[in-house]
């Protein structure tokens, strides 16, 4: 089966928000609205050592969309059957049919469905399919600056860079099958994970709900 | 709390009590009739049935303001297949219309009674598929305070309790002050019954406090909780006090309603409180 | 790149060629001249934009990013539907490869609609009607601006003479066409003004490479970042500053081929992350103890590179001093502390850096060994009290490890792209300035207090004193009148008194801070908006057209067609203009890259049609700065006195200034964590470059506040100190003024530092706290001791809940 998936460089991504600025210029997201956020994780600390100041601090940013699981929650759940699975594994929310019940948007594991105020519907990454379909990469792919995006048939980029889909923020594979492939940062294998937290919570915005 | 939510509290709280309410009127109804006491039952059936219908599409139309798009609310039956916000959907509607048939069946009295009898049993079955319905609505995979068996157990518990405490409180408002010695030892009855009701509530209390995952169950207000069950338990003092008193019954019934009601009004804006998700 | 994506980003379909677009409203009777400046041209696009609507095509035009300063310059593809800019893509041309790689654009270049169709765009002229500085203003005619200008130019002009008038230092545009050069073009026309160099930039690291090496001119071209075994980024953080598009790219590829990066900041910069293999925390303003100590253990270790010291170098040690100043202090003398008595060891150097000896000991061994090295010096520890020393310090680490003239090494100090003999950043002609007075830009509140008491001690060139004091300033694309300049508290009260300036006259698309305390005030055009063109920022192979795209927004014109019409009233218009259009000057300049730097260059009408946006020229074989003179120093010496590499300046010797030390010298600045002033207020405050925006320009994007929002960044132990939660608002403080801002509490920046990303709008209260959260609230005029530059980063302060 085809599965189209987003591969991250979280080792090379510097968090500058590049990709999730085009992602919102192409599809006019007032502020709020977020179809690709950047984390900025961070961890441990600082001790005194006489004059010196000894650091473990390690730090790294994680840009993530929607992940276009292959066992998508979001459909799973969605009353109006608004969201749904393309033959190519992109996850689509049909805006003409949402609710805006924000169901979705409570189960999705990865924040990705963004309530729009203004149409009352939910809105989310879609893999910018129009691209896609032109056969053109994503926006958020060719944007950035540090080439650290790109997009592939979730096969290939496993057998390019792995089967890690669960670097910290990001929950166990489990839950929904992520198509995603993440090389991470060398601060996320180093840690322990339990250090980490997300240290930009406001510009990522809140949890669920 | 923002105003989805308060949509949602007052939904699943009016549903509840729609739902508990109708399956108690039924079964106090097939008692009474045994008892030989059917033309009491059906008055007071008659009488109720539109007011629980009223509060049932009172929740529908309060439920329709979470939605961004309540227009379309129609899309809403659209993933039978795999989502039970649909299936909830579904089950409220069939409820709602199933309830409106047999009210206009008693109301015209048409029909026989054993066609009655199983629209009311099937309408009650409904009902409480869709309180399971909605409790596994929150029962999401992701989002593990809500992933557990805590949930169902309150839904129900919450169900029972304020669907006999409806009913006690139609059967003294109907019933009247010259009400039968059937209808006063209905009453005892329904009132022990809430004792015991109450008693199992704030058992799934305790349950839906336990930690999960590890993680300790939050809510906004640290001590919320114990108010809640605090308020149970006085509501369980004066509804034992109001038992078998002559003077000022319907003063002390209304006071443990309120205590029952605000109880769980706390307890679902908790219940919601306690949301967090798996991920980011 | 593109491994592992099946899909193939193909060329822009349905990209309609802007010329055959332009070539329809010609048909249309409209002008082919597209600058519209006139009615009857605004009409004509007016008409070809009617058109296009009715066409119901998108037009896709490749365009240059408005750059404003940015530190990088990208390309971006502007979807036009209906008249209104609907979407920004960038750069697409294929393949995307290391020798001419894709010019991607940054956040700030995709968020630029929400600039361009901002609602608090300038619309209209307008002159002040309350207090300076109070906000006041009316609207008046083009007619009435243009004529009060001209007649006040007049007017300061035969009061106090030419040399009273003064452009201050300004970098919103370097389009060519917008931007303070337009200004300075029609004041040199008309008798001068008083002149300026350096930059807010790079004052030290402009003024103090060339006491080493001679020139600023000591950088590779960055494809060579890839023979490079090692790479130190000492202050340096292009993945958000850019520092030339691509930067952060190329150092990521030199990773890739082996390369270990190692960063040295107090701040975990995105750089930090995403570029380095680790990071060094250092105590701001320490880092010359470092290198000292770094060439201490190269100098005990015999890991510095005899051979090239004894070709290439002067001063060195005791044998190589420079005539008439046999016997002073060497180099390797103060690194042992022969003289002084203070041998600068790690150990020396860990209670002055807070890195830990061993730390630094290791890094020295490093650079030293694991060549060929860059060390690469970014610009934020030089815009520090002793900014001098840094710089000339890593020059000299460079050149004692023989890392300088060599593929896959780095001289450092400037590092300006090994030179091609072209022009850079800004063709447009601004001509000979009569005035010969020239002052250090950062002293421009000194020339307007007490200009005419102004001599060489203020790093007056040209002149023994100034004649005159600042009577009228026209700012142009600038921010530096307020926010950008030290100290906001001193510099408003210095501007609001109306018998120093008697005129200021700003040019913005916005009511900047510096707006505010216009007598008048001009809208401006955005760079979609004209014609314009760019080349890289710093370093880059390309030159970037930027057609117009969009007419004027409201009744805002260009800066060129504003000094034009301006020269108009002056009797200057045919000499000022030469008779072109901002697309003739565009013309014009890209014939001035033809004849230097790119003989290639296609002619604008060959890009327009093709719908180019970019002309870059691949670079497979990397120029390499100093290689000649590596190879034969007699024959091709450095442009210094010696000729030599000059760790000992004996022109630096004769100035007998202890700030300014003929060796670089760990000197302690004047605001420090070790004086006493650390007492009342403890903290360190630096204020990076930030992401969100270019200096001020941005700051009042929703986007990019969103993503980039004002923060103090602070430590959670200091943070614990003060009783701070993350997002408390909290006061920041020292005896220049107070900011208020809310917290960010993170582990990314060093204890003892913290750092309030500089540029953000300064919004006083009543009580003159700004709530904008401006560095420069904070920071101080005082100037470094060679450059004339400004120390913005050195200041202290304290912080506490709010
Ligand atoms: N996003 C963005 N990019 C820009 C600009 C912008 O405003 N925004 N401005 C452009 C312009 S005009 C310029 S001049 C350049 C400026 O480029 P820089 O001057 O290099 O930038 P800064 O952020 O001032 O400083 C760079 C780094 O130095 C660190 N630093 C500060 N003090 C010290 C110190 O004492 N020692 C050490 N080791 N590090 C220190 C800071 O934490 C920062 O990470 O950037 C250009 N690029
Ligand atoms: N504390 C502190 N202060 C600093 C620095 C620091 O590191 N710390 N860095 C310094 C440095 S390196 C620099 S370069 C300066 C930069 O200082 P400035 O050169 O003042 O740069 P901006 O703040 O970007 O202000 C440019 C103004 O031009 C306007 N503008 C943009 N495009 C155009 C145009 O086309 N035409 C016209 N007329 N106006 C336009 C913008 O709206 C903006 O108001 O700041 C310096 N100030
Ligand atoms: S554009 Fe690239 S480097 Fe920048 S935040 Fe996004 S993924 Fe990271
Ligand atoms: S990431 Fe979330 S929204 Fe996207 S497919 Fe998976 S579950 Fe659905
Ligand atoms: S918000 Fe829309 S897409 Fe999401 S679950 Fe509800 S109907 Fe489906
Ligand atoms: S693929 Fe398209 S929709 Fe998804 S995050 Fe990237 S730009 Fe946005
Ligand atoms: S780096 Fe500069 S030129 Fe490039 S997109 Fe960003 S703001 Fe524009
Ligand atoms: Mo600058």
């Amino acid at each position: 089966m085809k599965q189209l998936a987003f591969f991250v460089d979280a080792a090379a991504c510097s968090g500058c928000k590049t990709c999730q600025m085009a992602c919102k210029d192409k599809h006019d997201l007032p502020v709020g609205q977020l179809w690709r956020r950047v984390y900025e994780v961070a961890g441990g600390g600082w001790e005194a050592r006489g004059a010196a100041w000894m650091s473990s601090v390690i730090a790294y940013h994680l840009s993530v969309g929607c992940n276009h699981c292959e066992r998508p929650i979001c459909v799973e759940v969605c009353p109006s059957g608004a969201t749904r699975k393309r033959e190519d594994g992109i996850v689509l929310i049909d805006g003409d049919r949402c609710l805006g019940c924000g169901y979705c948007r409570w189960a999705c594991p990865y924040g990705a469905p963004q309530y729009d105020e203004r149409r009352g519907v939910m809105g989310k990454c879609h893999l910018c399919y129009d691209e896609i379909d032109a056969g053109r990469p994503p926006i958020c792919v060719s944007a950035c600056p540090m080439r650290a995006l790109e997009v592939g048939e979730l096969a290939d980029l496993r057998s390019l860079h792995g089967a890690v889909a669960d670097t910290y923020p990001l929950p166990e594979q489990g839950h929904t099958s992520p198509a995603l492939v993440i090389k991470p940062h060398p601060g996320a294998t180093m840690t322990d994970q339990a250090a980490l937290s997300i240290i930009n919570r406001e510009e990522v915005g809140r949890e669920g709900r | 709390m923002r105003v989805d939510d308060w949509s949602l509290i007052l939904f699943t709280l009016l549903t509840k009590t729609v739902v508990g309410a109708f399956v108690t009127l039924a079964i106090v109804h097939w008692r009474m009739s045994r008892a030989g006491e059917r033309e009491t039952a059906d008055g007071l059936a008659r009488r109720s049935l539109p007011l629980l219908g009223c509060l049932l599409v009172l929740a529908v139309l309060v439920s329709l303001a979470h939605l961004g798009n309540p227009l379309r609310a129609g899309y809403a039956f659209g993933n039978l297949a795999s989502s039970w916000l649909s299936r909830e959907v579904l089950l409220v509607c069939l409820v709602a219309g199933c309830g409106a048939v047999l009210g206009l069946m008693l109301w015209t009295s048409w029909g026989p009674g054993s066609l009655r009898r199983t629209l009311a049993a099937l309408t009650g079955v409904l009902g409480l598929a869709l309180i399971f319905a909605m409790s596994r609505v929150y029962m999401l995979a992701t989002v593990p305070p809500w992933d557990r068996l805590a949930t169902p157990l309150a839904f129900f518990s919450t169900t029972a309790l304020l669907g006999v405490l409806t009913v006690t409180a139609l059967v003294a408002t109907f019933g009247g002050a010259s009400a039968s010695e059937g209808v006063r030892r209905l009453l005892h009855r329904l009132s022990l019954f809430l004792l015991g009701l109450i008693g199992l509530r704030l058992v799934t209390i305790l349950v839906a406090a336990l930690p999960v995952a590890g993680e300790p169950v939050s809510s906004p207000v640290p001590w919320a909780p114990t108010l809640q069950a605090v308020l149970l338990v006085i509501a369980a003092v004066v509804l034992w006090s109001a038992k078998g008193r002559e003077r000022n019954p319907s003063f002390l019934g209304v006071l443990a309603t309120l205590l029952v009601g605000g109880a769980e009004l706390l307890g679902s804006v908790l219940f919601f409180a306690s949301y967090w998700r798996v991920g980011v | 790149m593109k491994r592992g994506c099946p899909i193939d980003p193909g060329d822009l379909p349905n990209a309609v060629s802007r010329r055959t677009f332009v070539k329809w409203g010609a048909a249309l009777g409209g002008s082919a001249a597209f600058a519209a400046t006139s009615l009857a041209e605004l009409e004509a696009l007016a008409a070809l934009l009617a058109h296009e609507a009715s066409a119901g095509h998108t037009l896709k035009i490749r365009v240059g990013c408005p750059a404003h300063n940015c530190g990088g310059r990208c390309l971006l593809i502007a979807h036009i539907k209906d008249g209104v800019l609907t979407r920004l893509e960038t750069d697409d041309r294929q393949p995307d490869r290391v020798a001419d790689p894709q010019l991607r654009a940054c956040v700030r270049g995709r968020a630029y609609r929400h600039r361009q169709d901002h609602p608090d765009r300038l619309r209209y002229p307008m002159r002040r009607t309350g207090k300076r500085g109070e906000g006041r203003f009316e609207r008046i005619s083009w007619d009435q601006a243009l004529d009060q200008l001209a007649a006040e130019l007049e007017r300061v002009k035969s009061t106090y003479g030419n040399s009273a008038l003064y452009i201050p230092y300004g970098t919103g545009s370097y389009n060519q066409l917008n931007g303070r050069q337009t200004a300075a073009r029609l004041l040199n026309l008309f008798g001068g003004c008083l002149g300026s160099y350096n930059s807010y930039s790079w004052a030290c690291i402009s003024r103090a490479t060339p006491t080493v090496y001679g020139t600023s001119v000591t950088g590779n071209q960055r494809q060579d970042w890839l023979n490079s075994k090692y790479i130190l980024m000492w202050s340096w953080n292009p993945a958000e500053m850019r520092d030339g598009t691509n930067s952060e790219f190329f150092i990521k590829k030199a990773r890739e081929r082996g390369a270990r990066v190692v960063c040295i900041d107090p701040r975990m910069s995105l750089s930090a992350v995403s570029l380095a293999d680790e990071w060094i925390p250092i105590r701001p303003g320490t880092d010359v103890a470092m290198m000292a100590a770094m060439a201490y253990v190269m100098i005990t270790e015999k890991l510095i590179d005899r051979e090239f010291i004894r070709r290439c170098c002067v001063g060195f040690d005791s044998t190589q001093m420079p005539v008439g100043a046999e016997g002073e202090e060497s180099f390797e003398d103060y690194i042992l502390g022969s003289r002084d008595g203070v041998a600068k060891t790690p150990r020396w150097a860990e209670a002055i850096t807070s890195v830990p000896g061993e730390t630094i000991a290791r890094i020295a061994r490093e650079y030293a060994t694991i060549k060929p090295g860059v060390l690469y010096q970014g610009y934020g520890m030089q815009r520090r009290a002793y900014g001098e020393q840094a710089v000339r310090a890593g020059c000299v680490l460079a050149a004692i490890t023989g890392n300088v003239g060599v593929s896959g090494g780095w001289a450092s100090g400037l590092g300006l792209q090994a030179d091609d003999g072209g022009p850079f950043w800004n063709v447009f002609p601004a001509g000979d300035n009569p005035v010969p007075a020239r002052i250090p830009v950062f002293l421009w509140t000194e020339a307007v207090l007490h200009g005419k008491d102004m001599g060489p001690e203020h790093g007056v060139r040209e002149v023994e004193r100034l004649d005159n004091d600042i009577k009228l300033l026209w700012a142009v694309a600038s921010n530096t009148l307020v926010n950008q300049h030290a100290n906001i508290n001193r510099t408003t009260k210095i501007l609001q008194d109306e018998s120093l300036v008697e005129t200021i006259v700003v040019q913005d698309q916005f009511l900047t801070p510096s707006g505010r305390f216009a007598d008048l005030l001009l809208p401006v055009c955005t760079q979609f908006e004209m014609w314009g063109l760019e080349d890289g920022w710093k370093y880059g192979d390309e030159v970037i057209v930027m057609p117009q795209l969009l007419p004027p927004a409201y009744e805002s014109k260009s800066d060129y067609q504003i000094c034009r019409e301006v020269a108009r009233r002056l009797g200057l218009e045919d000499a000022y203009s030469e008779g072109r259009d901002e697309k003739g000057w565009v013309a014009w300049a890209l014939g001035r890259y033809r004849d230097t730097r790119f003989p290639e260059l296609p002619s604008l009408e060959q890009m327009e049609d093709e719908n180019r946006g970019v002309f870059s020229v691949p670079v497979t074989e990397a120029r390499v700065a100093f290689a000649d003179f590596r190879r034969d120093p007699q024959r091709q010496p450095l442009p210094t006195p010696s000729g030599k590499i000059e760790i000992f300046s004996k022109q630096l010797f004769d100035l007998g200034n202890d700030e300014v030390p003929p060796v670089p010298k760990y000197i302690q600045e004047w605001e420090s964590p070790f004086g006493p002033e650390a007492r009342k207020h403890p903290l360190q405050v630096i204020g990076h470059h930030y992401m969100g925006r270019v200096h001020s320009t941005h700051a009042n994007v929703d986007w990019l506040r969103e993503a980039f929002p004002q923060r103090v960044f602070i430590n959670p132990i200091d943070a614990q100190a003060r009783g701070l939660v993350d997002g408390d608002m909290v006061r920041v403080f020292n005896d220049r003024g107070t900011v208020m801002l809310p917290c960010r509490i993170t582990p990314r920046i060093m204890p003892g530092v913290v750092d309030i990303p500089q540029g953000a709008w300064w919004q006083p209260d009543e009580a003159g706290i700004d709530r904008g959260g401006s560095v420069n609230t904070l920071t101080s005029e005082r100037w470094t001791p060679y450059a004339f530059g400004n120390a913005q980063h050195t200041i202290m302060a304290d912080v506490e809940k709010a």
